[in-house]
């Protein structure tokens, strides 16, 4: 009776491969993927930048070439002298600039995603987990936050918390990084509700109840691993339009106070000269469209590399 | 009114860029061709295919999914095509449309004449022409074939709009007709609803009557009833065999079922792993099968008409992968009964004891050590 | 519901019961709104009665969308019923507390349908069979000897612990998730559907590892499938199942030689049989039109809507009015139709024996390679499964 008992077939994909996670099948799809290698090295350089740049800037980002900026008579043109982007009106190092302003995007990218993490998993995950009236109230309370104006939320929040430790930590960035992430989590509040709402129903999890597994393990063990690649996803493609809020806002004058600058108030301070000297603003735009395109890079190479839709069919 | 009197509307012949044999649309053109291919029912086949290697290209390498197949459809034939999943059955029917994802398959080799047209030849403009109008699909999954966006009556008039060359209003008409013809009630009615009001094998209705829309000569169904209720597969398969019998069309069936190519098929292949493995008529496939495949296959199915079985006789084993396949009989490492010959060289299609009955095994030959 | 319902559900209950299924009602509301108030129900299961006796195999068929997968769920209390009670050896589900229901999940266990999501992705083979014995505790010293046991079981290379599920065939998956079943050591299974997304060969396969492992530790099954041939392979008794309702229950040769519900007759017509000659011997039933919906289920007869003994009797007015009871109509044959008895006098749907033509391996050579076999190999018996150990 036991011919069938007898171990048989050799795995389907046992062949040549050793057995490998999900997780390192990913990764070697993600780094077949050229153009998200290209987006990971330059979001590492930026990263890189951002943590040592004050100590390899050719200049303090506050100190002024006076001598420069009168022998010229305004903004020093880029690739003369020692100035390799050129300067701003009052002499001060474009690049120099730049790479501090590099620190102020990336914190953004860190921050804005920290806080979206702490509010839009909790809430995507109750909304998931509960169902009924819970997930009703929190995802109109989504709703919400969606509809609001974040401009207007932002503003008035700065304005409302400007005078406390709060405001004025970080030299009044937190607050404007927290208050980016506060309108921004919505999305992935309803991304995780969607993709725990999914696991709920699947057989794995129903295997794991009926064995008796408790509720915590079966969120932790269960659901939360098989959520955590559209999350990765999500925060990765998030960083950009972070970046970009705050390139908006330091554009209208929220956020960075002089003498920093981020790269949205750089654009804002060269507009005036952009007839003359329009590399004051060409450069910190390339910064930022480097960055923005290379976190999308990255996010949807890492996208295509999570995606379950491409598990079996390896 | 029938369909059939309705061929007086269905416009003058259109794409004149096609061989002078594809397009026969009126009353007249109608009775010749038929008169035509009467005259030559006896000389040629509808579809003949010939030596068929599709394959694809992935980063493991070359797979071999359909593997220098050759075979042939009469007019008005219903052939089945049988075997497990990733045979080759469904690449068959993808290459027979050109319709293979390319990237990463491409056909290779061989051809396929339909009625005296050799489709790897054609353009891929005047393929699309053909497409739906000499061959019609159905496939397995109905909500994903039909288009959420648009109403039933549009796509199905789409397809007679297109390539009969009807006027909006004869168009809607003719899908009128249809949709009472694949028995959907109130049809003028339905006309314009959208896919998601059909109930599953309302939606393979519909998907019948787009197939027929153009009046093909062959149909093509791929696992038409696989993702439906039995209930409901009996009323699909009811109603592909009695609109073939009345339009004389022919049918090519894609089935893993067993039972569904017993009930519908005048002849049968059966594939394993990119080939033909055995061809005949469907009662010398089911009371003779010739290939230990084919025996395992039946064996390991339980009878509806068994009394609480035994254990069933099994194949052991999966099928093997199609990179690189070595010059052997395909089904040997899962036979029982292979000898060293099954392992050193790959055996022909070779003829049986039956009408059109062919195996490609060593041990059943004549003089081979199964008798 | 009506009356009739309720004295219909009583019928003498059997000593020899492991599972005993009361009035099993499992409605889903539809909620709409932002206030979630309820629209209407979904009458997934609504109101059926029957027992699963220790030891034995019920099979249970229906069309998808009859309530059979819900039913099986409810059994091991995956779902919680909206009325009517499930006894497992004599215990109210229902009643159980958390930490006793804990414990009672080492006696049911549940094997699934979907060989890609039902085991999960980001978890080693030799977790997931684990898994159970970690939760109830067993095995504590030598877990991974147990798991490793386990997988020989079924039929799998015990080395295999540190491989992921998508590295397996989709029958060597279905392996995995009837190991991690057999953990527990479970007197009671619920197979849902674990062979019908298989290839026909491999199907076969673990088929005849279900029977055996049913044979080796006395299991009881309930076998949920929507193919009748399967279910008459492996069944002792079978149910029938039609929107919701449990329409027919008796011995497989009742339900499938003489049916005593008109459903139970279409359904079987409508099954293919792999044989070109009994399949043109063959009268069909065509049911028109699809299933209804059990939001809005027909009065009466759930099935009048579609039947054919309905119109051939010229459309009696209780089918439309009255809900027909389960009752007796043979030996341990219970049918729900008011004319079951003129159902049994036709003979629609009932394959005939004699009609059998299809052959597989010709019975001679079968014969002679067995006979081979045999002399090749003669200490065959104590190869395969060495015992689970415990």
């Amino acid at each position: 009776m036991a011919n069938t008992t007898q171990a048989l077939e050799a795995p389907a994909a046992a062949r040549a491969k050793p057995s490998a996670s999900l997780w390192s099948d990913a990764l070697s799809r993600l780094l077949r993927n050229r153009l998200a290698i290209v987006g990971g090295v330059i979001v590492l350089g930026l990263l890189l930048i951002a943590i040592i740049g004050p100590y390899i800037a050719p200049f303090p980002y506050q100190s002024q070439d006076l001598d420069a900026v009168t022998l010229t008579g305004g903004p020093v043109a880029p690739f003369r002298g020692a100035h390799i982007l050129g300067t701003d009106e009052l002499g001060r190092d474009l690049l120099s600039r730049l790479m501090d302003g590099a620190q102020i995007s990336m914190t953004v990218a860190m921050v804005v995603q920290i806080v979206v993490l702490f509010i839009g998993v909790p809430i995507g995950a109750a909304a998931a987990w509960f169902g009924g009236r819970t997930d009703s109230f929190l995802m109109r309370f989504t709703d919400v936050i969606y509809a609001f104006p974040d401009l207007l939320f932002i503003i008035l929040l700065g304005v409302a918390f400007r005078e406390t430790f709060f405001g004025q930590a970080m030299n009044g960035l937190l607050l404007v990084f927290v208050a980016i992430g506060i309108v921004s989590w919505v999305t992935m509040a309803r991304l995780v509700r969607g993709q725990l709402l999914s696991l709920k129903e699947t057989e794995f999890v129903e295997a794991a109840r009926a064995i008796g597994v408790s509720d915590f393990k079966i969120v932790t063990r269960h659901l939360l691993p098989n959520a955590i690649g559209p999350v990765i996803v999500a925060v990765t493609l998030g960083i950009p339009s972070a970046i970009l809020s705050e390139a908006t806002l330091a554009f209208i004058g929220i956020g960075a106070q002089a003498p920093r600058a981020s790269w949205g108030s750089l654009i804002a301070d060269g507009q005036n000269y952009i007839r003359s000297q329009p590399h004051l603003v060409i450069f910190p735009a390339i910064a930022i469209a480097l960055a923005l395109l290379s976190f999308t890079f990255l996010g949807d190479g890492l996208r295509d590399a999570l995606d379950p839709k491409l598990k079996g069919k390896q | 009114m029938t369909l059939s009197d309705d061929r007086s509307r269905l416009g003058s012949p259109a794409v004149t860029e096609l061989p002078e044999d594809v397009t026969i649309a009126t009353e007249e053109g109608r009775r010749l061709a038929e008169q035509l291919a009467d005259n030559r029912r006896h000389a040629r086949k509808l579809l003949e295919v010939r030596n068929l290697s599709t394959q694809f290209f992935t980063r493991d390498g070359v797979v071999h999914a359909v593997d220098d197949v050759s075979f042939e459809v009469d007019y008005g034939e219903t052939l089945g095509l049988v075997g497990e999943s990733g045979c080759g059955k469904s690449v068959t029917a993808l290459s027979l449309t050109r319709l293979v994802p390319n990237p990463p398959g491409k056909i290779v080799s061989g051809e396929i004449i339909l009625d005296g047209i050799n489709l790897l030849k054609l353009s891929s403009e005047e393929m699309r022409l053909l497409r739906g109008k000499k061959i019609g699909f159905i496939f397995q999954d109905p909500m994903t074939s039909l288009n959420p966006t648009l109403t039933i009556g549009y796509q199905i008039a789409e397809s007679a709009r297109m390539h009969l060359r009807l006027s909006r209003k004869d168009a809607d008409e003719r899908a009128v007709e249809l949709l009472s013809k694949v028995g959907i009630p109130r049809s003028r009615d339905r006309m314009r609803d959208y896919p998601h009001q059909f109930s599953g094998g309302m939606r393979q209705r519909v998907m019948i009557a787009i197939a027929l829309a153009c009046d093909p000569m062959l149909l093509l169904a791929d696992e038409p009833t696989t993702a439906l209720d039995v209930t409901i597969q009996a009323q699909i398969l009811e109603l592909i065999r009695s609109l073939s019998e009345e339009f004389g069309t022919a049918v090519i069936l894609i089935t893993h079922d067993l039972g569904i190519a017993a009930g519908m098929c005048q002849r049968v292949n059966v594939m394993y792993a990119g080939r033909i493995v055995e061809t005949g008529m469907v009662d010398d496939i089911f009371e003779t099968p010739q290939m230990p495949y084919a025996w395992g296959l039946l064996d390991s199915l339980p009878r509806l008409d068994e009394q609480k079985g035994a254990r069933l006789r099994t194949i052991e084993g999966l099928p093997p992968d199609l990179i690189d396949p070595a010059d052997e009989c395909r089904f040997s490492p899962r036979c029982t009964y292979a000898r060293d010959v099954c392992r050193q060289k790959e055996p022909q299609l070779t003829d049986r004891v039956g009408e059109r009955h062919a195996a490609r095994c060593w041990g059943t030959e004549p003089g081979g050590w199964i008798q | 519901m009506t009356s009739v319902a309720n004295t219909a559900a009583a019928p003498a209950r059997d000593p020899g019961a492991l599972v005993d299924v009361q009035n099993l009602k499992i409605h889903f509301p539809i909620l709409t709104g932002v206030f979630q108030t309820e629209a209407g129900r979904v009458r997934a299961v609504d109101d059926i009665s029957f027992e699963i006796r220790k030891g034995e195999t019920l099979g249970l068929v229906g069309e998808s969308g009859c309530g059979k997968t819900t039913t099986g769920r409810a059994l091991i209390r995956l779902r919680n019923p909206t009325a009517g009670k499930v006894f497992f050896d004599g215990r109210d589900l229902m009643s159980l507390s958390r930490g006793e229901l804990r414990r009672m999940r080492r006696r049911m266990q549940i094997i699934f349908q979907d060989p890609y999501g039902s085991l999960n992705p980001r978890m080693t083979v030799g977790s997931i069979v684990s898994e159970p014995l970690e939760t109830h505790h067993l095995s504590s010293g030598h877990r991974m000897d147990r798991v490793r046991e386990l997988l020989a079981l079924v039929g799998l290379n015990p080395n295999y612990t540190n491989r992921y599920p998508h590295e397996f065939s989709g029958g060597q998956r279905q392996r995995i998730g009837i190991a991690r079943a057999l953990a527990v050591e479970p007197e009671f299974i619920v197979c849902d559907e674990p062979i019908s997304a298989l290839d026909v060969s491999i199907q076969a396969q673990v088929l005849n590892l279900l029977v055996e492992l049913r044979e080796q530790f006395g299991l009881t099954y309930l076998f949920i499938a929507h193919d009748l041939s399967v279910v008459r392979h492996i069944s002792d008794r079978v149910g029938v199942m039609y929107l919701g309702k449990l329409v027919e229950l008796g011995p497989p040769t009742a339900i499938y030689e003489s049916p005593g519900h008109p459903y139970t007759r279409a359904l079987l017509s409508a099954v293919p049989i792999p044989d070109p000659k009994a399949e043109r011997k063959r009268r069909r039933v065509i049911l028109t039109g699809d299933v209804p919906s059990p939001v809005n289920p027909p009065s009466g007869c759930r099935f009048h809507t579609r039947c054919w003994l309905y119109e051939r009797l010229g459309r009696p007015e209780n089918c439309r009015t009255e809900d027909p009871p389960l009752r007796q109509i043979g030996d341990d044959h219970r049918a729900a139709c008011h004319y079951a008895e003129d159902a049994l006098k036709s003979d629609v749907g009932v394959a005939h024996l004699e009609d059998r033509v299809r052959r597989g391996t010709p019975a001679a050579v079968a014969a002679r390679h067995e006979a081979a076999a045999q002399a090749a190999v003669p200490h065959e018996q104590g190869a395969g499964v060495a015992g689970t150990g415990e």
